[in-house]
């Protein structure tokens, strides 16, 4: 299971893009593109004369992907959750390694961005998992599934991890990162063709990431983790539709003052009370 | 090279960046009660502060034209060469040495038992486990990865200029966000000034 889970995850990845880009567009009234356009397009990508503006960044590209999937596959072997939070924040570093190599403004500029994010990101995702270990015993994705769910144990866990939601899929109101009205995509801009659709496949597998991590929050519950990830994940389509996107020192802010502030209580309340 | 060298060290399992995160976690969690919320709080926003750091360079090596033409004598090469052939052979058979010597060795120094064990490769603790694959895939991922990426082409891609909106400015864009921390710079020395002097009379003092 764990095998066809982690193979299967780029198309389950792509399917849950297509799913959220034709909800969005019903919430906006319109008919959106089709389920499986995604697909679409990375047939039209390789489909494109390959370009780069050196090989370093197309190889980081590359890199950044299999990084991803490699998170997921920690996960869907049930291994260490902090060993997966590691080789998710290592995609998201490579990326940013790509974007300063680029001789280009809007890249280096959605770099630093993106490190920034990463920078009021991940203690949330750290004391996230922290929280999982303080009900189950152990960091161990197997063990937190084997154990009655952490949904109301650490309910502050779980609100801390789903404000942080947007910003970890750079979604509105927490996308300052690529910021396509403004800085032209960021990071992800000078990539092209067949190197744009492993960033691109990237975004997808980011996805089933954190929604597979709001899935533990139902332990052995198996409903309850499906409840509570296709809930996370019509909130998170549901901000990006109704919010507008907030300067990058407003994320920070943000995400310190509400998320940190959550997730550091959730900690407080699971070791001393 | 030298800069690749240096930053594949502090980044290669099991001693750097991430990694040894994993193990000071871990390791947080046995101390109980108000001290485990504040190592762990610590070690969360601190690691980020240490990765910005990290970045601020990596930053400026990328994004500098003449720190990547500056060519160096080879024989500056050696130490972090051999400091690369030993992380390489300590990251491959860390199993060997946290169990035996890293564990005899921390046990004498903290005058008791270290509850670190090594298996089929890879490392156990009592909450968790870094598996052989787990540092394989994170050695190729950090190390060999970008260095084959900075050594060998892709062949048959066509080279184009980066987009600037058509227009033809150098800029120096890579810490632009940094600037603003030069504010609480004075803060942030007295603070690790003060912390280092607490780790220092912590373990005068057997605390």
């Amino acid at each position: 299971m764990s095998w066809i889970l982690t193979l299967m995850a780029p198309i389950l990845g792509g399917l849950l893009y297509g799913i959220e880009r034709k909800l969005k567009a019903r919430m906006q009234s319109r008919q959106g593109p089709p389920l499986l356009q995604p697909f679409y397009d990375l047939f039209k990508l390789s489909d494109k004369r390959p370009m780069m503006i050196h090989s370093f960044h197309a190889a980081m590209g590359i890199v950044h992907f299999a990084a991803a999937w490699v998170a997921l596959a920690v996960l869907f072997f049930g291994g260490d959750l902090l060993v997966a939070i590691f080789f998710h924040l290592l995609s998201a570093a490579l990326l940013i390694v790509a974007g300063y190599s680029a001789r280009s403004a809007y890249s280096r500029i959605g770099s630093t961005r993106e490190l920034i994010a990463i920078a009021a990101l991940e203690p949330v995702l750290i004391l996230s998992a922290i929280g999982f270990y303080l009900h189950s015993g152990s960091f161990e994705v197997s063990a937190i599934l084997n154990a009655p769910p952490s949904l109301l144990p650490s309910i502050l866990g779980f609100a801390a991890l789903l404000i942080a939601l947007p910003g970890l899929l750079k979604k509105s109101p927490f996308d300052a990162a690529e910021g396509h009205q403004e800085i032209v995509g960021g990071a992800e801009i000078e990539f092209s063709g067949r190197f744009y659709e492993a960033v691109y496949t990237a975004k997808w597998l980011d996805m089933i990431f954190v929604f597979t991590l709001v899935f533990l929050f139902g332990g052995n519950n198996l409903l309850l983790g499906i409840t509570l990830a296709v809930s996370a994940f019509l909130t998170v389509v549901f901000a990006d539709n109704a919010t507008a996107r907030v300067r990058y020192t407003d994320m920070v802010r943000i995400l310190y003052s509400v998320a940190f502030v959550l997730a550091a209580a959730n900690l407080i309340v699971g070791v001393v009370l | 090279m030298l800069v690749v060298l240096g930053f594949v060290s502090i980044a290669l399992p099991p001693f750097g960046v991430f990694f040894a995160k994993w193990l000071v976690y871990e390791g947080g969690n046995g101390a109980g009660g108000v001290t485990t919320v504040i190592l762990l709080l610590f070690i969360a926003v601190g690691s980020v502060a240490l990765t910005l750091l990290y970045f601020k360079t990596i930053g400026r090596f990328l994004t500098d034209g003449a720190a990547q033409r500056e060519k160096e004598d080879y024989r500056y090469l050696i130490p972090p060469a051999i400091l690369g052939v030993l992380l390489l052979v300590f990251a491959l058979f860390i199993s060997v040495a946290m169990g035996g010597f890293f564990r005899e060795t921390a046990a004498d120094i903290v005058l008791n038992p270290v509850p670190v064990w090594g298996d089929k490769g890879g490392i156990i603790l009592p909450f968790g486990q870094i598996k052989l694959w787990h540092i394989l895939a994170a050695f190729f991922l950090l190390g060999i990865a970008p260095l084959l990426a900075a050594i060998f082409r892709f062949k048959g891609v066509d080279r184009v200029m980066p987009y600037t909106c058509g227009e033809r400015i150098e800029t120096d864009a890579y810490s632009f966000y940094f600037d603003p921390a030069g504010k609480i710079e004075s803060f942030a020395n007295l603070l690790s000034l003060v912390l280092f002097l607490l780790v220092i009379l912590a373990g005068a003092f057997n605390l």
